[in-house]
């Protein structure tokens, strides 16, 4: 099994857990509401430790608490782990990165509304549009560096179907 | 690069939406095209076409559902109340098709059909301003008139068309855990932490929450708008 298969088998399985955890919410409110089951939510103070800030509000960026930085530096290794896992040349890893380009698109275009899908993975809507937009820079960034190593390598632009991939992406 | 800088994305949100969803499928029909045609690479395509297609039939049927369509009796608006003056709040009630279980916090996205064309193919989010504790048959939204669609639910004087909603969307606020509430809004904010501060007092009065002090920072920019 190559890298980028495992790469998106942990992606689903994460996902999953988080649709499970919907799923089982629910069960436990419906044994609540029978007076069975402890006491679920105590789960919930976990989330007091992500309001640390790591970079505070400013005028053009910001703020990112601490949880946010560290997912997104975790989102990264794993992607240029994945890339240059076992390349030997840089053809190859900008090979690599249109494979994982396909990976990291799946959660671009998962719902065509975006509060549709927080509600079905049971988070709030800041933390889709936060994961929505660190797949859609990872993504630009694969598609820069899978076109800049293709080109250099000889890549053909006379073939229509790598011209419009080309164009479509540039903007 | 114009498009990804905030201020010009909030200033011209509805260009900036469309044009986005534009080049996000011409990006997918193109990555499409030009990917080879063995079974690996175009299965992470089919995988994600597939989720999209089922989120959007999941989508699908829970607003038939939710606002009656097989049963063509459809959720209506049941009265608009607005204050004298340009900036002054709209309140909308709209009323559902049975009644909906609300929790403090969460909003809706209404869609309402006879404004025209271009409104059926939008939808708007509104928290619900007003928090009961039980099942709601009644929706409380309060509005900030602003240029197009709310400008018009303003001028608005049918007040039985039909308004198609989905929701209730979003995660509720677990303000009953917490002794000590801390609360800052601006302007029109208040209206999304009017539920909660009706579930802080009602919760206060069964004893259900454990809050001890609450405090509210609200920041107006004129004396008018707190007063309506």
């Amino acid at each position: 099994m190559d890298i980028v298969k495992v790469y998106s088998l942990v992606i689903t399985v994460l996902l999953l857990i988080l649709v499970f955890i919907v799923l089982f919410t629910k069960i436990f409110q419906c044994l609540q509401s029978l007076q069975i089951g402890s006491n679920f939510y105590t789960l919930r103070r976990f989330r007091d430790l992500a309001h640390l800030y790591l970079l505070r509000c400013h005028r053009f960026i910001g703020p990112l608490i601490y949880l946010d930085g560290v997912l997104q530096l975790l989102y990264i290794i794993g992607n240029m782990f994945c890339i240059f896992f076992h390349t030997t040349s840089i053809k190859n890893a900008g090979a690599w990165a249109g494979t994982l380009l396909l990976v990291n698109m799946s959660p671009l275009f998962m719902a065509i509304y975006i509060s549709f899908l927080a509600d079905i993975l049971g988070i709030s809507l800041y933390t889709v549009r936060f994961l929505h937009r660190c797949a859609g820079l990872m993504s630009s960034v694969l598609v820069l560096f899978h076109a800049l190593t293709q080109l250099a390598g000889g890549f053909s632009l006379q073939d229509s179907r790598n011209l419009s991939a080309v164009l479509v992406c540039s903007y | 690069m114009l498009l990804l800088w905030r201020p010009f994305q909030k200033r011209f949100y509805k260009f900036f939406i469309r044009f986005h969803q534009i080049l996000a499928a011409l990006f997918a029909i193109t990555v499409f095209l030009h990917i080879p045609s063995t079974i690996f690479p175009r299965l992470y395509l089919y995988v994600t076409v597939g989720i999209l297609l089922s989120t959007s039939i999941l989508k699908g049927f829970l607003l038939i559902l939710h606002n009656g369509i097989l049963t063509l009796s459809p959720p209506k608006i049941g009265e608009i109340d607005w204050f004298q003056g340009n900036n002054s709040p709209i309140q909308v009630k709209i009323l559902p098709k049975r009644p909906l279980s609300i929790k403090p916090g969460q909003y809706i996205n209404i869609t309402i059909l006879s404004f025209g064309f271009r409104s059926c193919t939008q939808s708007h989010p509104f928290v619900v301003a007003l928090w009961t504790g039980q099942n709601q048959s009644s929706l409380e939204l309060i509005i900030q008139p602003r240029r197009g669609w709310t400008r018009r639910l303003k001028r608005a004087q049918n007040s039985n068309s039909i308004a198609l909603f989905t929701g209730p969307h979003g995660v509720p606020v677990p303000v009953d855990d917490y002794e000590y509430i801390f609360m800052i809004s601006s302007g029109y904010g208040i209206v999304a932490n009017l539920p909660l501060l009706e579930r802080l007092v009602m919760g206060t009065i069964s004893r259900e929450v454990r809050a001890r002090r609450i405090c509210l920072v609200w920041e107006v920019q004129d004396e008018g708008e707190s007063d309506n």
